[in-house]
């Protein structure tokens, strides 16, 4: 089973502070099968790119293992090396062009060939303004070489830590079918910490949900997002309609419509219920539940401040989303 | 794989033009331009070659030394200090050891860094002592004089004393690599490394003044701590080895305030230089591989 697994994390656990101690990961187990797209989500500062550090040994656990493709780290360090990584923004020489910044990515970690380092500036699109030097690049632009540095090895695991930030509504497309393509064509294993809710839904097969630290929830998206089915109903008199639902299905009135937690399987009695009580019914739709919504019910009360600061579309952050 | 390694390293490094210009390649260039004055003006100016005919020339195997001289000094120690502060707070600012660290070891990753800042040091300093030695080849060529004698045994001494010169500048270097690799660990600033880096130099060029004002003040003699700083060992391994005799500092010795029995031996400086490097690089290792890299 091990052999299977890209990534085993087993109660990992990263304390800061010696006084003040501040648990920024609390036991945290997970398990990403290779081959598939798997999405870290949580708020600012839940955890994750805590998490993602300790993954490619830049932090030191504070207790607990992982271990890539079978291999504890700690004892294989060169399994990292099957690795390709884009942590919280993308990190280069501003002084350097985005060309030379891959030449010596390469060069110091091993894998340095010239023909891959102009196959991927062409890939992410930076082909002609490879010579430009680094500090004079966009976000978008500098994300998409982050890329390219993290492809440079032909990763067997990509850890991608916010990797469409910055990037405009075609970009973030085209980012989102690239790492698709990555796991569906070549046979790779996408690790995805994001913020962006409607991308992880599109993109990912497994999703973990982290909080102060904590994995909250795990499991396969279709799966989670089918706990908590729902029913849009139109009918009038909806005071009277929902007095008589209520006894049986939980609700809320939202605007004009009830909103009824039932399965599809409830909706012939729902509806019965209604006529023989002369209800008019007006319209009936069965309504999936977003990974946002399911987001922020998993969060919600959670966050430090009381804020859920990971509802990006709340926040006018997620403008770029097509 | 240590030579990609190398290459790669000295990109990054040969990349900050302005900082490699300003505070290493300034003085081969300084020097490239002095001699190219020279020349124009003795091409130009007969009066000037008649005095460098009659004046005072170095012979060769002294003038190719002068480059290594300026900066086996407290100035050249200076210089050295504030250009590997920028190299190694460079990552930390910029926050690229993340692009490096999960696929090499932390050590080969450091002692590469150490190798080639000094590598790059030497090329530099080679180059101007190779500028000032052509230079005042090519005026005594105008002056129409000799330019020294050669033979071999005076050429072996001369390469004995230049590959001094060059390990007695990787050594500085590699120290003064040290002190800016672990300032910049801590402060994870080019601004600050560059300082505390310079402020660190100063204290240990100027150990004699806080230890005269001790002794003035407080009659505690700690005077004879001057002797284990490397700045001492090194300008004083460096006496030895051109001279024959040991160096003392100003201040210290016959005349001086304080006279101590005597300079310390070519061997114990040599010691003292090795407990110096051995110490600060296992140092800065250790601190390296048990850092979180958060940047």
């Amino acid at each position: 089973m091990s052999q299977q697994s890209a990534v085993i994390l087993d109660s990992l656990t990263k304390v800061f502070g010696r006084r003040r101690k501040i648990v920024a990961v609390d036991n945290v187990t997970l398990r990403v099968e290779a081959g598939q797209v798997y999405g870290f989500l949580g708020p600012n500062g839940a955890g994750k790119t805590t998490t993602i550090r300790m993954m490619l040994s830049l932090m030191q656990p504070t207790s607990g293992s992982i271990s890539l493709f079978g291999k504890p780290i700690h004892a294989h360090h060169e399994v990292l090396r099957r690795v390709g990584a884009h942590v919280e923004g993308a990190a280069f020489y501003p002084y350097l062009s985005g060309r030379r910044n891959l030449e010596v990515i390469g060069q110091i970690n091993g894998y340095h060939d010239s023909e891959r380092i102009d196959a991927l500036l062409r890939q992410v699109g930076l082909d002609h303004r490879a010579r430009q030097k680094f500090r004079g690049y966009s976000l978008g632009m500098k994300q998409r070489l982050g890329l390219a540095a993290a492809l440079m090895n032909d990763p067997a695991l990509l850890i991608m830590d916010e990797p469409t930030n910055g990037l405009d509504p075609a970009g973030i497309q085209e980012m989102r079918h690239f790492l698709r393509e990555l796991v569906t064509k070549h046979g790779k294993t996408v690790f995805l910490s994001s913020h962006l809710l409607n991308e992880v839904e599109q993109m990912c097969d497994r999703v973990a949900i982290i909080n102060r630290g904590v994995i909250l929830r795990e499991g396969e998206v279709k799966a989670l997002l089918q706990e908590k089915p729902r029913i849009r109903l139109e009918a009038q008199p909806i005071e009277q309609a929902a007095a008589l639902l209520r006894p049986h299905w939980p609700l809320e009135i939202v605007n004009d419509h009830l909103l009824v937690e039932a399965t599809r399987g409830d909706i012939p009695a729902l509806l019965r219920t209604l006529h023989d009580n002369q209800i008019d019914i007006y319209e009936v739709v069965q309504q999936k539940q977003s990974l946002e919504e399911f987001f922020l019910n998993v969060t919600e009360g959670a966050s430090p401040d009381g804020n859920l600061t990971t509802a990006p579309q709340e926040q006018g952050m997620l403008n770029h989303v097509p | 794989m240590y030579r990609e390694m190398f290459a790669g390293e000295w990109k990054k490094i040969a990349g900050q033009r302005w900082a490699a210009l300003l505070f290493v390649w300034i003085a081969p260039i300084a020097a490239l331009v002095f001699f190219g004055f020279l020349a124009v003006v003795a091409l130009l100016s007969p009066g000037f070659r008649e005095e460098l005919a009659d004046g005072t020339l170095p012979p060769w195997n002294d003038a190719f030394l002068y480059g290594w001289l300026m900066v086996n000094n407290e100035f050249g120690r200076y210089v050295i200090a504030a250009f590997t502060a920028i190299v190694f707070a460079g990552e930390y600012q910029w926050g690229t050891w993340k692009n490096f660290v999960p696929h090499r070891t932390r050590t080969s990753l450091l002692l590469t860094k150490f190798f080639t800042v000094g590598a790059f040091t030497i090329t530099a300093w080679t180059a101007m002592s190779l500028i000032v030695g052509i230079g005042f080849g090519l005026m005594a060529v105008f002056g129409g004089r000799s330019y020294g004698a050669f033979n071999g045994e005076i050429f072996r001494e001369f390469i004995g004393t230049y590959g001094l010169q060059m390990a007695l500048t990787f050594t500085a270097t590699l120290i003064a690599a040290c002190y800016a690799a672990l300032t910049a660990m801590f402060t994870r600033s080019v601004l600050v490394s560059f300082f505390v880096v310079i402020v660190l130099t100063i204290l240990e060029n100027g150990i004699l003044l806080p230890l005269f004002l001790i002794y003035g003040f407080f009659d505690l003699d700690l005077l004879w701590l001057y002797r284990f700083v490397p700045t001492y060992n090194l300008a004083n391994i460096n006496a030895w080895l051109t001279t024959g005799t040991g160096f003392s500092p100003p201040g210290v010795g016959d005349g001086g305030v304080y006279v101590p029995p005597e300079p310390n031996a070519l061997g114990l400086s040599l010691f003292i230089i090795v407990v110096w490097v051995v110490a600060l690089l296992s140092v800065t290792l250790w601190q390296f591989r048990r850092q979180d890299i958060t940047t």
